[in-house]
């Protein structure tokens, strides 16, 4: 393999990995509060999260692009933070990430919490438990297999993002150059063999990482609803 | 009725309805295009010249129509925005040799927006890929002074949404992308650039070839005849594209 291809694949790896950690993060505390929410403006809540399943990464990242830009507000306002600039930086393609894979996180933990906020919570509210001791004692450890899929999921999905990083990304060596990318640029320049090889890299890392998911967490993807 | 659409007679129906439509009257014609010369070739086949021809246009980069158009994909023409692709095609036998023609030749611009610089990025297509960043970073490396850092856009349109958008200072892009933006937008900062001389970058020919597989060959002969022909090259001209007539005539 290519020195050039080694590189995009280690930033590839900890893309997904800064991208799934940050999500959880994020995630956990809303998926908390959503699962138990029953207001009207739930079913639009929602449709929000699940957005990114449906709309093409290209139109998420054009207009991650637009915002990015020194122009507007948001552009400008990261820059005064941070003195460097979003487009074509590491910092921008992991922001495109976090909305690239927020529905492959947010989804499994929207599910382990509507499971555990019925019967056991329950039991714990009749004998007085606070809700945070609740939160943290009860409902996370039950929560551990839902975890470990939105992690899992979030990585896999984000090692795979294509379409996003070539809007906002400008193909750059070590910071924005990642698998998907480096192997559009090889197809295109019809240097199929160095294609082929990363193809088989990325396909056997994409493999075995479900493959951990479906053996340690078989309940969570099969929606089995006899656990813990 | 609804039975009517269950037997074969209804079936027998609807194929009579589709193809006794007025549409099939004329020949069609399915050309496949490079992305830049898209919004050129829209306004030409507008022209009454071409009347008697149903053209539908699918647009992408030139290395995906190649890879498609050796899958098979259905189409009579291909306009390459490069000349090594359409070749390619010919020494692989599926395209008429005969019918290879440089319809265009892309000119560059170095296009800057706004005066003050906000960074020192400079915007171009992949010259891995793209005859348009080849051309680009041979003048950049030649002819540029430094500082600058390249980023590396998937072709010379989006290059250009780099810099329009802001995230670049400046780039190299199509001359042809610029007069079309302007003229849509009527903005002043499209104005705002250098052609870059032809003599310091390697020629950007953008050739065009009949597919051997065409069941349309008149048309897409006919077709061919009228991409080159003076009047044609005249509105290239205008639109940001240098033809081969000018070439000789200068």
């Amino acid at each position: 393999m290519l020195a050039s291809d080694v590189t995009a694949l280690w930033l590839t790896i900890k893309l997904a990995f800064i991208t799934a950690a940050i999500l959880l993060v994020l995630c956990i505390p809303l998926a908390w509060k959503l699962a138990s929410y029953k207001g009207r403006l739930k079913p639009i809540l929602e449709a929000l999260i699940a957005m990114p399943l449906v709309l093409p990464p290209t139109l998420m990242g054009f207009y991650l692009l637009v915002l990015f830009s020194p122009t507007h507000a948001f552009g400008q306002f990261w820059f005064w933070l941070t003195g460097t600039q979003l487009a074509f930086s590491f910092q921008g393609v992991v922001i495109g990430s976090l909305f690239y894979s927020l529905p492959f996180v947010m989804q499994p933990l929207l599910a382990g919490f509507k499971q555990i906020n019925t019967t056991y919570n329950q039991a714990a509210v009749a004998l007085g438990i606070s809700p945070i001791k609740r939160f943290f004692y009860l409902t996370l450890p039950l929560l551990k297999p839902s975890i470990g899929s939105a992690f899992a999921l979030g990585f896999a999905h984000t090692l795979g993002e294509f379409g996003l990083v070539l809007m906002i990304g400008g193909n750059i060596q070590g910071e924005t150059q990642v698998v998907s990318i480096a192997l559009y640029d090889h197809v295109e320049s019809l240097n199929y063999g160095a294609a082929h090889q990363l193809s088989l890299v990325l396909l056997a890392i994409s493999f075995a990482c479900l493959v951990l998911l479906f053996k340690f967490n078989k309940t969570v993807i099969n929606g089995d609803a006899n656990r813990a | 009725m609804l039975k009517l659409y269950n037997t074969w007679r209804g079936y027998l129906l609807i194929l009579l309805a589709v193809l006794s439509n007025p549409l099939h009257a004329k020949e069609t014609l399915h050309i496949a295009v490079a992305s830049n010369f898209k919004p050129v070739l829209q306004t030409l086949v507008k022209n009454p010249a071409l009347k008697n021809l149903n053209i539908k246009i699918s647009a992408a980069s030139s290395g995906v129509l190649h890879s498609q158009i050796m899958h098979g994909a259905p189409y009579d023409i291909f306009l390459s925005a490069d000349a090594a692709r359409p070749q390619a095609l010919i020494k692989d036998g599926f395209a008429i040799k005969s019918s290879l023609t440089t319809y265009a030749i892309g000119l560059l611009a170095l296009w800057q927006p706004s005066t003050g610089a906000i960074n020192n990025k400079l915007a171009i297509a992949n010259p891995r890929f793209s005859p348009y960043g080849q051309s680009s970073a041979h003048y950049a490396k030649n002819y540029i002074n430094p500082p600058y850092e390249f980023v590396y856009a998937n072709n010379i349109t989006h290059a250009f949404q780099f810099v329009e958008t802001g995230n670049a200072a400046k780039g190299l892009v199509a001359l042809s992308t610029l007069k079309a933006a302007y003229k849509k937008n009527n903005d002043k900062k499209y104005l705002n650039y250098e052609l870059v001389p032809i003599n310091q970058y390697p020629e950007i020919t953008q050739q065009g070839v009949i597919i051997s597989a065409s069941r349309h060959l008149a048309a897409a002969e006919q077709f061919m005849a009228f991409i080159t022909q003076p009047s044609t090259a005249k509105l290239l001209q205008t639109e940001g594209y240098k033809t081969k007539e000018a070439h000789v005539s200068k």
